[in-house]
């Protein structure tokens, strides 16, 4: 169906809606289905209020496949030489999307044929993933971008593919997390599942949407759409685009070239300012907390090492910090600072902060803003690494932008003995931050050796026992640790930006296997390999992805922290029964995966992965964590269910 | 009460524990009640949530030594009672109330004797290779 043309306009954040209906009308037309009534037509249409009409003849009829597609133009000639959906794959690839994850779905299937098929290799920037749940394909973007920085594509089917997508878009929402969200829309195929403004159902918490009316706008909305993502505060986008885009013919239309987005850094003044006082300072510090990707930790490595400052990180909290043991990282030789600057951290003096989600509402105050994102909630620094004192002066602007100008600032005002003095304070700094290293780690195991020959399997062990086994490998720890008792923060070193990934960003579960895959993506490409210790609760939302894993040969070791229950509510249930006075042998009820208990060796096993389990001698874990370890390192994925103590 | 599990059942080392309470039955040194009936309500009353199977794991560990509000058994029964008895706003993780409703006095003297029966278990930090492993690769240079 060629589509007439109109006069470009500007993309704006709901911009195509206008129109659409014109559009909608249009499409109905052309593909009205002979008999349904006016209801039907009425939802054919795209009028809200309209009910889904039932399944016509035809539809079942091409449902069922036995319906004959019509005869092309000409023998051995093609109905459209260069479908719109190629162009779109162009674009990706100029984006340099690596994968595209997705739920087959009707309403993107010019998208996904274009996916696999065009290009020289085809299916390749990007790569087709095929997830077996929506939620599970955004919360594999999720992990993605917080292992490299940088988002995946995550292709929805209309209404209800975007709706299974809906808690993880939630979730990397509040995680400020770029992902790039393509729906699918088919005015004229099934009702249900296309909508007026498809991306009205997740706008509260994306960051901005399209719905593009004609192809070329397709193309710079894609675009736009990954400049939004990218640009702090970061987070999911959409870009909705119908399924008669996706087909028609581009004739010589060409792919826009793309330009990346200008992120914003220090005022010049500012960062003289900010300079100055790092250099003249005697004992200065740089807390680091979350910056946005590798390129910022680098330069925050830089500007430490410049001048001569002990930093502390977050890089045990989640990605994108200061290397934990760098030299400079610790208390320092002293704890009495004279200076703190703040990277995306609270900091006594000055804190680079970028802008919080709350900044967005001002943008949309009627559509933007869900639950808890409010202003009061967001403000700066919340959730954003922690030790040292806030309180100072607070300048709203990136940190990882800043960075450049700031150590340029610093380069510009370093004198010779400024360096030496640095050079003897960081030789200092370094000495004690490994004694302080040392100290903590000895800490550390005297309280970790408890329970160490417990059954079920204490915790504690797991990270031990792991440890060694991956501390000269590229690891990634892909799963949140918090529920399995944090180990690695004391452990384990974190010296690369994505060496933990942190928390689910809004609590949901469902997070750890997903999130572990899309890590694994990542690390399967740059010859790294993905941890995930695995809460038994959070699996069993959508194990399917465990056959994702195995079926594109993902680099990902899954040890199960299987304490056969959701631990913290049954804390909490059994908290109400104490308070009411009654019940308290009764906590268990809901909140415990008993009668039967899930063997995980076995699911594991039904998607095609390898393992082993269920273990419960603490003596036997160590040997079959160096067996999953071995084949992660051979690229085949592995589970290893282990009973565990409840934390 | 119906309590189906478990763990008990593949576990030798709970097993072991098993025989050790029986030994001592029908009380713990220092303790009046049954410490064999004490685990079953220790494992149905999910004291385990918090304090694991052996009183040796989790933020909340058991072991003798570790808490002053097990030095007795009448200051353990008077902790269980004096909790808090009001909602919080917020969900909570603290130590249940246990009103002589909830637990009656023999059975908390019961979970009293089971708890007592709980000791340590873990080698000491240099018999444990792992940790002489991480604490060796912990003493090297950071490499970037």
């Amino acid at each position: 169906m060629q589509k007439s043309k109109k006069p470009e306009r500007a993309i704006g954040r709901r911009g195509f809606l206008t129109g659409v209906a014109t559009a909608a009308a249009g499409a109905a037309a052309l593909t009205r289905i002979p008999g349904a009534g006016a209801d039907a037509e009425a939802a054919q249409r795209g009028e809200s209020n309209a009910p889904a009409p039932p399944p016509s003849p035809a539809q079942v009829d091409r449902d069922a496949g036995s319906v004959r597609p019509p005869a092309g133009p000409a023998p051995g000639g093609r109905a459209v030489v260069r479908p719109g959906s190629d162009l779109m794959v162009q674009v990706l690839k100029d984006l340099r999307i690596e994968y595209v994850a997705l739920n087959p779905g009707s309403t993107f299937e010019g998208l996904q044929e274009s996916i696999i098929n065009y290009g020289t290799p085809p299916n390749t920037m990007p790569e087709l993933i095929t997830s077996l749940h929506e939620e599970s394909a955004v919360t594999m973007a999720h992990g993605y971008a917080k292992a490299t920085g940088k988002p995946m594509c995550a292709l929805l089917h209309g209404t209800i593919g975007v709706q299974h997508a809906a808690m993880s878009i939630y979730q990397a929402y509040y995680d400020r997390t770029p992902v790039l969200l393509i729906a699918g829309r088919d005015l004229g195929f099934i009702a249900a599942h296309s909508a007026n403004d498809m991306a009205g159902m997740v706008r509260s918490f994306t960051k901005w949407d399209a719905q593009p009316k004609t192809l070329e706008e397709s193309l710079t909305a894609i675009q736009r759409a990954y400049n939004e993502a990218i640009t702090p505060p970061c987070g999911p986008t959409m870009v909705v685009i119908d399924i008669d885009l996706q087909k028609e013919e581009a004739h010589d239309l060409k792919v826009p070239s793309y330009t990346a987005p200008h992120v914003a850094g220090i005022d010049p003044s500012d960062a003289r300012e900010i300079a100055r006082a790092l250099l003249e300072s005697q004992n200065p510090r740089i807390a680091v907390g979350r910056l946005r990707t590798p390129d910022g930790v680098r330069l925050a490595v830089q500007l430490a090492e410049l001048t001569g400052a002990s930093t502390s990180t977050a890089a045990t909290q989640g990605p994108m910090s200061f290397p934990q043991r760098h030299p400079l990282c610790g208390p320092g030789a002293s704890a009495t600072y004279d200076y703190v600057l703040g990277l995306e951290a609270p900091a006594a003096q000055v804190s680079l902060t970028g802008p919080a989600l709350s900044t967005l509402l001002a943008r949309d105050t009627a559509k933007i803003g869900f639950g808890g994102i409010a202003p009061g909630v967001s403000r700066p620094g919340r959730g954003r690494g922690r030790g040292d004192a806030p309180g100072g002066r607070v300048i709203e602007v990136d940190a990882e932008a800043s960075l450049p100008v700031l150590i340029e600032e610093v380069r510009r005002q370093m004198t010779s003995d400024r360096q030496r003095a640095i050079q003897d304070r960081a030789g200092k700094h370094a000495i004690a931050n490994q004694q302080a290293r040392l100290e903590a780690l000895n800490k550390a195991l005297e309280q970790k050796r408890a329970g160490w020959n417990a059954t079920p399997i204490a915790t504690a062990r797991i990270y031990a026992e792991l440890w060694p086994l991956i501390m000269n490998e590229d690891w990634i720890l892909a799963s949140p640790s918090g529920f399995s008792g944090g180990h690695n923060g004391q452990l384990w070193d974190h010296d690369k930006p994505y060496s933990y990934l942190g928390s689910q960003g809004a609590g949901g579960m469902g997070y750890g296997a997903p999130a572990s895959v899309g890590a694994a993506l990542a690390a399967k490409s740059r010859g790294q390999i993905a941890i995930n210790i695995q809460c038994d609760g959070d699996l069993n939302y959508a194990p399917g992805v465990l056959w994702t894993a195995t079926h594109h040969q993902l680099p990902i070791l899954t040890v199960m922290h299987n304490n056969r229950a959701w631990h913290q509510e049954l804390m909490f249930v059994e908290y109400m029964c104490g308070v009411r006075g009654r019940g308290g042998d009764r906590g268990h009820i809901g909140t415990t995966l008993r009668d039967p208990f899930i063997d995980y060796r076995m699911m594991a096993a039904t998607y095609g992965m390898a393992g082993e389990g269920p273990i419960t001698d603490p003596a036997k874990l160590g040997a079959a964590l160096k067996r999953g370890v071995a084949s992660v390192k051979r690229g085949q994925p592995y589970l290893i269910d282990v009973i565990t103590q409840p934390r | 009460m119906r309590f189906t599990i478990s763990f008990v059942a593949i576990s030798a080392g709970v097993l072991l524990a098993l025989a050790t309470v029986s030994a001592q039955s029908p009380s713990a040194a220092g303790a009046a009640g049954n410490p064999v009936t004490g685990k079953k309500l220790y494992e149905s009353y999910t004291c385990y949530g918090c304090h694991g199977f052996t009183g040796e794991t989790g933020a909340r560990a058991l072991l003798p030594g570790k808490s002053a509000n097990l030095a007795s058994e009448s200051r353990f029964i008077a902790f269980l009672r004096a909790r808090a008895n009001v909602a919080p706003n917020e969900p909570s993780t603290s130590m249940p109330n246990y009103s002589a409703t909830t637990l009656t006095d023999a059975q908390a003297r019961d979970v009293y004797a089971y708890i007592r029966t709980f000791k340590s278990n873990a080698p000491e930090v240099d018999d444990i290779p792992v940790f002489k492993q991480i604490l060796s690769a912990a003493q090297k240079p950071h490499k970037p």
